[in-house]
C-alpha cells in the first residue's frame, strides 16, 4: 500500500474522468478511500496470495464481485494464473521485497495493462493500469512503420501488398485481404492473409465460390463504389442476420466468427482502385476509431505506392516507345531520301555524259538540297539520341591532325570562294570518337563558310594548350552580336541578320556540337565581333594512360 | 567455282530496289532483286547459280539482314560471296562487322560510293571453296 500523501499518477481513462470524479478524489483525502476511487485496479494480497482487498476497478477487471475475491487464494479463483508472468512477478516481489513493473495482455478482453507490484507490510499490492489505447497505438505505429518499409522495398506492388497483408496478421487483424479493381466490374483478390495457412486456403475457396458482386449494398462492394471506408466496430449476430442475403451466406458469415471489421478504400487521384479489409474474428478484438484512423493512413500509403509503381511502369513504356520511334523514324525518313539521291545522281551523270550543262547545274543544286535534307534528318535524330541519353561515343586514340586535314579536304572541295588554311599541329594524345568529332569540325567549317559570304578565307588553328588539345576555326564574316553569344549553343536557337533574315537550318547543329565536345570532357566556346567574324574554339582534354 | 556474274540486291523498299538496279545495270552489271529476306536464305547453286555479290538491307520486313548475313557466311557454299550491308539505322555500322559483312554503307549514299564499293568487292578473288570439299 502506498504511503499516505503520495501522489499517484492519473490513469488513462476508460471512462472520461470528469469534475465529479475529481471532486470525489479531492474529498477522499488519502488511504483506503483514495484507493477505492482509483481507476487503476488495486489488489492487496497476503503472504499466502489470498486477496485481502480489491478495489472496484480491480473487481471489474477481474469480472468478479470484490466480495467473491476477498479471502480466496489467487490460484483457486484463477487456476491458470500460476503460469502467468504477473503471478510470477508477484511471487518474486513477495520474496525479494523489491517492486517490479510488468505488462500483461488479456486476450479474452483484448486489453493491455501496465502492472506495478509493490511489497507491502502484509504481502504485496498490485496496481493494474489499463494501457490498451497506448499499447494499441504503439503497435499500430510499429505495424505502420514496418508496412511502409515493405511498401518502399520494391515496385512490385503485388509482392509488397502480399507482405503487408501478412504483416497485419495476427497482431492487427485475424484476416487481411487486399482487393484491386482491374476493370469497371472486375475485382481481383490480390492478397489474403491469416496466420493459419489452412484458413487462407479455405478463405480463398470461399471467395472463388462467392465472387464479389459490385452491386451489393454493403461491405467491400460499397467501399469500392463510394471510395468511403466501412467500419463495423462490433459485429453481433443480429448484424450478420441483417446483412446476410440468404441462409447459406449467414452460415458462412457465422463460421468466420466475425467480431469486428474495417474496410478502407485505396484511392489514387480521386479514383478508387481497390480496398484493404481488416477482419477481427477469433481474437475477439473490437476495432476502435484510432484503429480505423491507422488503417486509413496505411491505405493512403499503399495507394501511393501503387500509384508510384504504375507511373514508373508507364514511364518505362513511354521511353521504350520513344526509342522505337527513333529507330522507325530514322528508317522511314531516310528511305525516300535514298531513292531520291540515287535518281538525282544518275540523272546528273547522264546530263554530264550528254554535255547538258544547264540540266547538270540544276540537278547538282537539287542533289545538294537532297544532301541537306539527309543532313537535317541526321541532326534531328542525333538530337533525339542525345536527349534520350543514347548517344554512344567510341573511345579510340585520335590523330587530330589527320582528322582535321581530311575534313578540310572534303569541305574545300565544295567551297568555291574560300581558302581554308590549317596552321599548327597537335602533339598531345587525345582519345575519343573520330566520327563524331569530325562531325563537329565539319559543322564549324560549314558555318564559317556560310556566315562569311564576302570573305575569302577560313583559318583552322591546331595547338596544344594547358587546358588540352585546341582546334580553332576562325572566319571573317558577319560575326555574332554580343546578345546572341551565350545562346547560340542552345537547341533550336537561330541567329537572324540585321535585316531580320534567319539563316536556313534547324539551329541544332551547334547544340549537337557542344554536346559531343562536352561528352568528351571538353569545351566549345566562341568569341565574336559583329561585322568582323567569329572564332570557335574546341578544347579536348589529354588522355592520361592507366 | 563457277562465276555466274550477277549481283543480288535485297531491300524491302521497292523504290530503292529499282533505283539500285538501274544504277548497277547502267554500270553494266547483271542484277537480280528481291524484297524478301527469305530469298537470300534459300539461295543454292542450281537454278541460275549463286550471285557474285549480295547487297542487303539490314531492316527487312520480318527479318534482320544481319542474321541473314551471318547465316550466309556460316554456310560453306555461300561463305565466299561478298556482302555489302546497307542501312538507314544510325547504329548499324558497328554490328555489320560483327556478322561478317564485307562492307557497310549508310543510307542515303552517293552512287559513286556504292559503285566504288561494288567494284572493290568484286575485284577480290573469291575465297577457295568448292562444293566438292566438305558438306554443309
Amino acid at each position: 500500500m502506498s504511503a499516505p500523501g503520495t501522489t499517484l499518477p492519473l490513469p488513462p481513462a476508460e471512462e472520461p474522468i470528469g469534475p465529479a470524479h475529481d471532486a470525489e478524489l479531492l474529498a477522499a483525502g488519502s488511504g483506503a478511500e483514495l484507493i477505492a476511487l482509483l481507476q487503476d485496479g488495486v489488489y492487496e494480497l497476503d503472504r499466502e496470495f489470498r486477496y485481502v482487498r480489491v478495489n472496484a476497478a480491480g473487481a471489474k477487471l477481474a469480472q468478479k464481485a470484490a466480495q467473491e475475491m476477498v479471502g480466496k487464494r489467487v490460484q483457486d479463483l484463477f487456476p491458470d494464473a500460476q503460469s502467468l508472468p504477473l503471478h510470477e512477478a508477484a511471487q518474486r516481489v513477495m520474496h525479494t521485497r523489491r517492486a517490479e513493473r510488468i505488462e500483461t495482455f488479456f486476450p479474452r478482453f483484448y486489453r493491455w495493462y501496465a502492472n506495478t507490484v509493490y511489497p507491502t507490510a502484509g504481502g504485496v499490492a498490485i496496481f493494474a493500469r489499463d494501457i490498451t489505447e497506448q499499447k494499441a497505438l504503439e503497435q499500430n505505429l510499429v505495424f505502420l512503420a514496418k508496412a511502409s518499409k515493405v511498401l518502399a522495398s520494391s515496385l512490385d506492388y503485388g509482392k509488397t501488398l502480399r507482405n503487408v497483408a501478412k504483416l497485419a496478421v495476427p497482431h492487427f487483424a485475424d484476416w487481411c485481404t487486399v482487393d484491386l479493381l482491374t476493370g469497371p466490374t472486375r475485382v481481383e483478390l490480390l492478397a489474403m492473409a491469416h496466420v493459419d495457412p489452412k484458413k487462407v486456403k479455405w478463405g480463398r475457396a470461399l471467395r472463388r465460390a462467392n465472387p464479389v458482386n459490385l452491386n451489393d449494398l454493403d461491405g467491400l462492394p460499397r467501399v469500392l463504389r463510394t471510395g468511403k471506408p466501412e467500419f463495423y466496430p462490433l459485429i453481433t449476430d443480429d448484424l450478420l442476420v441483417a446483412m446476410a442475403k440468404n441462409e447459406r451466406d449467414l452460415d458462412l458469415a457465422r463460421s468466420v466468427g466475425f467480431s469486428s471489421v474495417m474496410i478502407v478504400p485505396l484511392v489514387v487521384e480521386r479514383r478508387t482502385i481497390g480496398a484493404i479489409t481488416f477482419v477481427a474474428a477469433e481474437s475477439g478484438r473490437h476495432y476502435t476509431k484510432a484503429d480505423l484512423a491507422m488503417a486509413e493512413e496505411l491505405a493512403s500509403r499503399v495507394a501511393l505506392a501503387i500509384a508510384n509503381a504504375r507511373l514508373f511502369q508507364a514511364s518505362q513504356r513511354a521511353v521504350a516507345l520513344r526509342d522505337d520511334f527513333i529507330s522507325i523514324a530514322s528508317h522511314e525518313l531516310k528511305t525516300p531520301v535514298t531513292s531520291l539521291k540515287v535518281y538525282a545522281e544518275l540523272l546528273l551523270r547522264q546530263a554530264a555524259q550528254a554535255g547538258d550543262a544547264r540540266t547538270g547545274d540544276q540537278l547538282r543544286k537539287m542533289n545538294r538540297q537532297i544532301g541537306k535534307l539527309g543532313q537535317l534528318i541526321e541532326d534531328l535524330l542525333d538530337v533525339s539520341k542525345i536527349e534520350a541519353g543514347k548517344l554512344e561515343l567510341r573511345h579510340e586514340a585520335l590523330n587530330l591532325n589527320a582528322l582535321v586535314a581530311a575534313i578540310v579536304d572534303d569541305i574545300q572541295a565544295t567551297a568555291e570562294n574560300h581558302a581554308i588554311a590549317i596552321e599548327g599541329a597537335i602533339q598531345g594524345r587525345v582519345v575519343g570518337d573520330s566520327d563524331r568529332l569530325g562531325q563537329v569540325v565539319a559543322n564549324l567549317l560549314t558555318n564559317a563558310i556560310k556566315y562569311s559570304p564576302q570573305a575569302k578565307r577560313v583559318v583552322v588553328r591546331l595547338a596544344d594548350t594547358p587546358a588540352g588539345a585546341s582546334i580553332q576555326v576562325e572566319d571573317f564574316g558577319i560575326g555574332i552580336g554580343a546578345e546572341h553569344l551565350d545562346k547560340i549553343f542552345d537547341r533550336f536557337y537561330r541567329v537572324s541578320s540585321a535585316e531580320g533574315k534567319t539563316f536556313p537550318g534547324l539551329g541544332i547543329g551547334l547544340s549537337i556540337c557542344r554536346d559531343i565536345v562536352e561528352r568528351h570532357g571538353g569545351r566549345l566556346t566562341v568569341e565574336s565581333v559583329r561585322g568582323q567574324g567569329s572564332i570557335f574554339t574546341m578544347t579536348l582534354p589529354y588522355h592520361s594512360p592507366g | 567455282m563457277q562465276r555466274d556474274n550477277y549481283i543480288l540486291v535485297i531491300d524491302d523498299d521497292p523504290d530503292i530496289l529499282d533505283a539500285i538496279r538501274l544504277l548497277l545495270e547502267d554500270e553494266g552489271y547483271a542484277v537480280k532483286t528481291s524484297d524478301k529476306g527469305e530469298y537470300a536464305e534459300s539461295l543454292h547453286d542450281e537454278n541460275g547459280g549463286l550471285p557474285d555479290l549480295i547487297i542487303l538491307d539490314i531492316l527487312l520486313s520480318g527479318k534482320d539482314g544481319r542474321t541473314i548475313c551471318r547465316k550466309l557466311k556460316a554456310r560453306a557454299d555461300t561463305r565466299h560471296i561478298p556482302i555489302i550491308l546497307l542501312s538507314a539505322h544510325p547504329d548499324a555500322a558497328r554490328s555489320a562487322a560483327e556478322v561478317g559483312a564485307d562492307a557497310y554503307l549508310a543510307k542515303p549514299f552517293h552512287i559513286d560510293d556504292l559503285l566504288a564499293e561494288v567494284a572493290r568487292q568484286l575485284a577480290v578473288p573469291p575465297a577457295a571453296s568448292s562444293p566438292e570439299e566438305g558438306t554443309v
